[in-house]
């Protein structure tokens, strides 16, 4: 189907709750809906399997309009319907959870919940996602007018008493668990061997970037948003740079988009290796550990040779990209891929052959097409399930165009299949690389780009190495964005593996967060900012001194 | 025997230092090789040795709510077992130094030690780590302890002796590898289970529960564990 069509659709099937509908972009129908008929509608919409749920985007519209809203993102293809709801300022807001037809939806809910202080009603879980415990009740961050004084830490909320329930046996994993590269907290309730249920709670690396943003000037931004996350810092960049430069109605030249792709290109071949090391690691199997990550050096090292950094790149600007491809990084370019593509397809065959790694990996969580479909999987995850969605593919922006990727799909979706997926996912970017090198348009690298954006809101999505990254961008006409929501793969990934870690032996807890590829940092953005005064604040010096005087009072 | 060259046997040799440097030399071969097989370069010869040192060291916290006297003496209950195992043990083809009518069933028994050690370690603590660690090794324990009792029971028949040092003396003219190969490979694959080797390290698997029925232990607890695990390789 047309994305005309699609929208044509989804414009029929909401017809009967739709208060308003515009046609804000080619591509996105937003329809203005109340607050009760917000299960209804999406369910109109879930029903007709039209898309899945991408995001939620919670905004507060300032005291003077005195309302918030509540954006229920929905994607099909290229197609975004938007479904707007306005809810009062003062008071409680009330809004009722779609999350019984849309599991991953209560992800989304909990941190409606407490960034904008509204309470969704039915949802399944309403305690906090990623905001500390000790964070005042009624402090809202995403709320215009917060003020970081009144985030003090209230003693009295601290650490919720564990429920003592019957006679559960808790394995709490994390926040710091060797196990966990990055901290998050899961507690798996086992009997014996077996995990009987499993919850998780996430935000320990929280640094508020979304409330950040509106701080900053549009440049700027780039900066931070370039720093949500160390492994895919290229995705955040491109999505980003894209929505402004739609805003802005600026045309990029074809060579800045191409080299988009092509570090694009690189950057999943080092988070894909990354992700191999850490997962074999999870299963004991040290040795491809080791390998993987030393065969990563390589894309790293030519990342660097392009760029003139490992991690963050910023070769990423608005109107184009900073640095040119020349002769020379061609073909040093094609020399890396010829080791790596021989070495990707070594680890192919490991991944697939060796006996002691398959009984890890083979019919270990595997999930269905249908759970993967329900519980709102992305990226390779889902695609080890059968599930056709690539943003690449359904809805090509940059270069994918001209120069379009493979989907790569698997029907078993076990362990097994996600490595399967990965490492071909591997194969076809070399392909692309290979040919964005050789056949890269000519001309110009950047353009000029203007100060201010006009007023407007847009949805911008790009393929991460993990799935779909979801930018909402709301300019308000000045230098900076008004409202800038970031939804990231790995927090529509969670539900399936909480959901399918029951049943499974404790062994395997570690191997299933690891096989959908976890991000933490993606996941929080926010942090606790304590006053100066505090005590618990302790600068570096206090911290040095602290130390010599307590180990020095012990000789 | 006196008491004095007992006391020297255990300090010394075949036991104490020579047997604690000679497990570390071995922990050290083990590391040195694993990390060329995984292409890294791996550690210089005497890092067990300065691992130990930096333990031993280090502030031993106790945990609350446990008992203290088990916290502090499993340990050394662990590596004085150990050491003890091996005045009966044939080391490197020597004749045990003492031997007595029946040792084969006390030195199984002073091996098994170090498992009931840490099993109690495991359930001492107030980690569910470590509970769920001490419940492995513990079932574990039962899964290989019989059959590598029977399996050592067939040379012992053979030899006509429950002394060790029979029984190797008796090995020494005779292949029993080759007579007894059922008995040879549950023995060897009893020892691995017993010394918690890959594929038997469940009871430490440290994706899930970091280190089993040891995490509580900060300080000097865990390196006379280790000396004792280390030193247990020796033995057999």
């Amino acid at each position: 189907m047309t994305t005309e069509a699609l929208l044509q659709r989804a414009g029929e099937l909401l017809a009967p709750f739709a208060k308003g509908t515009n046609n804000p972009e080619t591509n996105r129908l937003d329809v203005q809906i109340a607050a009760s008929d917000l299960p209804a509608a999406a369910s109109a919409l879930t029903d007709a399997s039209w898309g899945y749920l991408a995001a939620i985007t919670g905004m507060d519209l300032g005291a003077e309009a005195n309302e918030l809203e509540a954006l229920y993102h929905f994607c099909e293809g290229a197609a975004v319907t938007t479904l707007r709801v306005h809810l009062p300022r003062e008071g409680c807001p009330e809004i009722p959870s779609v999350s019984e037809k849309i599991p991953v939806a209560s992800f989304f809910e909990r941190e409606l919940g407490e960034m904008l202080g509204v309470t969704v009603v039915g949802t399944p879980d309403s305690s906090r996602l990623f905001l500390p415990d000790d964070w005042p009740a009624d402090v809202f961050p995403l709320r215009q007018g917060f003020k970081p004084e009144q985030a003090a830490s209230v003693e009295s909320a601290k650490a919720p008493e564990p429920s003592k329930v019957g006679y559960k046996f808790i394995v709490p994993i994390g926040p710091q668990h060797p196990a966990l590269k990055e901290p998050g907290h899961f507690e798996f309730t086992v009997d014996g061997e077996i995990i009987t249920s499993a919850r998780m709670r996430l935000g320990y690396v929280h640094r508020g970037i979304e409330k950040a943003t509106e701080q900053r000037n549009w440049i700027q931004n780039l900066y931070l948003l370039e720093r949500i996350c160390g492994i895919c810092s290229h995705t955040h960049t491109s999505a980003y740079s894209q929505g402004v430069e739609k805003l802005a109605q600026v045309e990029v030249p074809q060579r800045a988009l191409a080299i988009r792709e092509l570090v694009a290109g690189l950057e999943r071949i080092h988070s894909h290796l990354l992700w191999l090391g850490v997962v074999a690691h999870e299963a004991g199997f040290d040795t491809l550990f080791m390998y993987s990550w030393r065969d990563r050096e390589t894309v790293m090292n030519l990342l660097e040779e392009l760029t003139g950094n490992r991690v963050n790149y910023s070769i990423c600007v608005l109107g184009g990209v900073k640095y040119d491809i020349g002769p020379e990084q061609s073909a040093s370019i094609h020399t890396a891929l010829d080791y790596l593509e021989e070495r990707i397809r070594y680890y192919l065959d490991i991944v697939t052959s060796d006996t002691a790694f398959l009984q890890r990996t083979r019919g270990v969580g595997t999930m269905s097409l249908e759970e993967a479909k329900r519980f709102g999987a992305l990226g390779p995850t889902a695609r080890a399930s059968g599930v056709n969605r690539d943003v690449r593919l359904d809805a090509p922006y940059g270069a994918y165009k001209r120069f379009p990727v493979s989907i790569i799909t698997d029907e078993r979706g076990d362990l097994e299949a996600r490595f399967v997926v990965r490492m071909k996912e591997l194969l076809v970017t070399c392909f692309t690389i290979r040919t964005i090198v050789d056949n890269m348009p000519s001309g110009e690298i950047i353009t000029k780009f203007p100060r201010k954006i006009p007023a407007g809101e847009t949805v911008s999505r790009v393929e991460a190495p993990r799935g779909e990254a979801f930018y909402y961008i709301k300019s308000g006409g000045g230098e900076s964005p008004t409202r800038l929501h970031i939804r990231t793969p790995s927090l529509c990934n969670w539900t399936s593996v909480i959901n399918k870690a029951v049943g499974h032996q404790l062994a395997d807890a570690p191997m299933l967060i690891a096989g959908m590829d976890p991000c933490f940092s993606c996941n929080d953005r926010m942090v606790t900012i304590r006053k100066n005064n505090d005590s618990n604040t302790l600068t570096w010096s206090e911290l040095r001194e602290y130390g010599i005087k307590k180990y020095g009072q012990r000789k | 025997m006196t008491p004095f060259t007992a006391l020297l046997s255990i300090m010394f040799f075949p036991a104490g230092i020579t047997l604690i440097l000679s497990g570390m030399l071995y922990e050290w071969a083990d590391r040195k090789l694993v990390a060329r097989f995984q292409n890294r370069i791996g550690p210089r010869w005497y890092q067990p040795l300065a691992d130990t040192i930096k333990l031993l060291t280090k502030e031993e916290i106790k945990p609350q709510g446990l008992n203290s006297l088990l916290f502090y003496g499993l340990p050394i209950v662990a590596l004085t077992g150990a050491l003890t195992a091996a005045l009966y043990s044939p080391i490197l083809g020597l004749v045990p130094i003492h031997s007595f009518p029946g040792d084969l069933i006390v030195t199984l028994y002073l091996l098994s030690l170090l498992t009931m050690c840490m099993g109690l370690a495991g359930w001492n603590g107030s980690s569910r780590f470590s509970l769920i660690g001490a419940t492995r090794a513990l079932t574990q324990l039962f899964a290989y302890e019989a059959p590598f009792l029977l399996a050592l029971l067939g040379p012992a028949i053979v030899a006509g002796s429950w002394v060790i040092k029979d029984i190797s003396v008796y090995a020494e003219s005779h292949w029993m590898v080759f007579t007894q190969p059922v008995g040879f490979f549950i023995a060897l694959i009893g020892l691995m289970g017993k010394l918690e080797l890959p594929p038997f390290d469940a009871p430490e698997a440290e994706t899930e529960i970091v280190a089993g029925a040891l995490t509580e232990y900060s300080g000097r607890g865990w390196p006379y564990f280790t000396l004792a695990n280390r030193s247990s390789w020796w033995l057999p």
